[in-house]
């Protein structure tokens, strides 16, 4: 039996999703595109009845444009929005603000890969000599933190960004849900994997496999230990949210392999499967066929196939479906 | 010697504000106009290199837009933005909803100043009969408030406005500003009048001649004892400084026909 509700979500696209550049820390605006997902999502759960009653975000523009234009599309623009840099997306050090080209170049493709794959390695620190060292640190907004500037990141794994994060989590959020708040985090993409990571309890192993579409409202249900009663729901049309995911892996362009076919049929004649549709392809296939061969032939795959897929890959974190580059 | 400066901005026009109705807490949106008032104001404040720390403003969405707006156009969205009724506008009652211009022609236009403008009439209450009653007194954010709903207004003077705002300035924005921070008030006409009343010290009877113009950032300069050192000073092009204010007087006139 759920006892709190919470929503997170992944802000819109911005300026730079397009170009593949981490933007991290350097505060991008959202896009045209960004801009409309987060009415979407307003309307959204406008239509579903929510009544939210706290919005948190970081103190990047991009998440708290979301928060507003959510609020606006809700008609709530009252509700307080609470920010703070703990829900910043991950910094990326020395990576912030170069594309894949120029990390390939700067840094050896594989390393990149370690970078981004591994639960707690660091990328290189930023220093005064990176283009954009300037435009983040002698931001004001960075001396208004509960920690002073010098002691704020340069460079964090994922696993640095819960360390951060989890403290505004318990001493912050955690305190308005108790007292029955709707609370919705306007994060980033990396800063609501941290948390999710910790909510639902998923393994090191297991997170860097996943991804998050953004522009979706995802529900956690909890009960009264914080614990999740189900797995956690993302919000809205769900081939437009498959969509959505496919568009964020697209970015990284990863190679794909699939577990098996009987293992898959056999999750969802015991039940454990919620919400996938049924695929004729891969039901009747038959065959042991465990890989796609390549990315390509996989997006030729049905409809269904793709949707089904992802949609395992969310309730079982045990299954990555695939390895991220 | 100024210790402290606040800025205190009346939101920009909203959707009844050309058909010249008393809008109050009835949540009006700004109209395009109104939008650009506030990315102007944010524009003005941005040149002028000013840095904010904190901004108020009301329960209502035409305030809290503005807030918005104008943090954006200072590229400062990270600031906190912290809302209250208190800062509401002027509850009108029965009043509410009604055009002026019809007023003026049923009561004369001097009652409708005197409504507008003096210090202690307040106009009758609304009540569960006015159109407007349930838009406002339904809506959650009034169950939010530091005051049960059924202690809220439901009519109020200028008087009135000041009685309910100036708690919540001594309480909440002036120990912010004793710590150094640099606070904008983003209110209402009426709202931002009853608060300058109070820095300014000025007379109940003299009151009735102000009018702020809309979408222009007041700044007050104080002392350590939160006395004015100076005239309050609005900012922008002088000249459309008076023209919008001369528009916002002329919204209480009667049309004269031709």
């Amino acid at each position: 039996m759920s006892k709190y509700k919470v929503f997170v979500m992944r802000h819109g696209e911005g300026a730079w999703t397009k170009e593949n550049r981490f933007c991290s820390w350097v505060d991008q605006r959202l896009s045209e595109d960004g801009v409309k997902e987060a009415l979407a999502c307003g309307h959204l759960l406008k239509e579903a009845g929510y009544q939210l009653d706290v919005v948190f975000t970081s103190l990047l523009s991009r998440s708290i444009h979301t928060a507003w234009l959510l609020l606006e599309a809700m008609g709530q623009e009252w509700v307080p929005v609470v920010r703070t840099w703990r829900l910043n997306e991950r910094h990326y050090g020395a990576l912030i603000g170069l594309n894949r080209a120029e990390m390939a170049l700067n840094h050896g493709e594989e390393q990149v890969k370690q970078w981004r794959r591994s639960y707690d390695l660091t990328p290189p620190p930023i220093d005064e000599s990176h283009p954009y060292f300037l435009e983040i640190y002698n931001d004001r907004r960075y001396s208004t933190c509960d920690l002073s500037i010098e002691f704020l990141p340069k460079s964090e794994s994922l696993k640095d960004v819960l360390e951060r994060l989890q403290p505004y989590w318990d001493g912050t959020i955690v305190p308005e849900i108790k007292r029955g708040k709707l609370v919705l985090i306007s994060g980033h993409g990396n800063s609501c994997r941290a948390l999710l990571k910790h909510l639902e309890g998923i393994s090191d192993a297991d997170i860097v496999n996943v991804t998050l579409p953004t522009g979706t409202p995802i529900l956690i249900e909890l009960d009264e230990n914080f614990r999740p009663t189900k797995p956690m729901q993302l919000l809205g049309d769900q081939k437009a949210i498959q969509a959505a995911i496919r568009k964020v892996e697209d970015q990284d362009q990863p190679g794909c392999q699939t577990p098996s076919i009987r293992n898959i049929k056999t999750m969802w004649e015991k039940g454990n499967i919620v919400g996938a549709t049924e695929c004729p392809k891969a039901m009747n296939k038959g065959s042991n066929k465990t890989k796609c061969q390549t990315q390509k032939k996989w997006r030729k795959c049905s409809e269904y196939h793709m949707y089904y897929y992802y949609y395992i890959y969310f309730l079982f974190q045990n299954l990555p479906l695939y390895q991220n580059n | 010697m100024s210790k402290y400066k606040v800025f205190v901005m009346r939101h920009g026009e909203g959707a009844w504000t050309k058909e010249n109705r008393f809008c109050s807490w009835v949540d009006q949106r700004l109209s395009e106009d109104g939008v650009k008032e506030a990315l102007a104001c944010g524009h003005l404040l941005r040149e002028a290199g000013y840095h904010l720390d904190v901004v108020f403003t009301s329960l209502l969405s035409r305030s809290i837009h503005t807030a918005w707006l104008l943090l954006e156009a200072m590229g400062q969205e990270w600031v906190p933005v912290v809302k209250s009724w208190r800062l509401n506008e002027r509850h009108y009652g029965a009043l509410i909803g009604l055009n002026r211009a019809e007023m003026a022609l049923n009561h004369g236009e001097e009652q409708v100043k005197q409504w507008r403008r003096s210090y202690d009439l307040t106009p009758p209450p609304i009540d569960k009969s006015h159109p407007y009653f349930l838009e406002i007194y339904n809506d959650r954010r009034y169950s939010t408030c530091d005051i049960s709903k059924e202690d809220l207004p439901k009519s109020e003077s200028l008087k009135d406005v000041l009685e309910r705002l100036q708690p919540y300035w001594d309480g909440t924005i002036v120990p912010e500003i004793k710590q150094g921070k640099s606070v904008l008030i983003s209110g209402h006409g009426n709202s931002c009048r009853a608060l300058l009343k109070h820095l300014q010290g000025i007379s109940d009877a003299d009151i009735v001649n102000v009018t702020l113009p809309t979408g222009t950032p007041i700044l007050i300069e104080l002392d350590e004892n939160f006395r004015p050192t100076k005239p309050m000073q609005l900012l922008g092009d002088q000249d459309a400084i008076q023209a919008a204010i001369r528009k916002v007087e002329d919204q209480g006139k009667v049309k004269q026909t031709p």
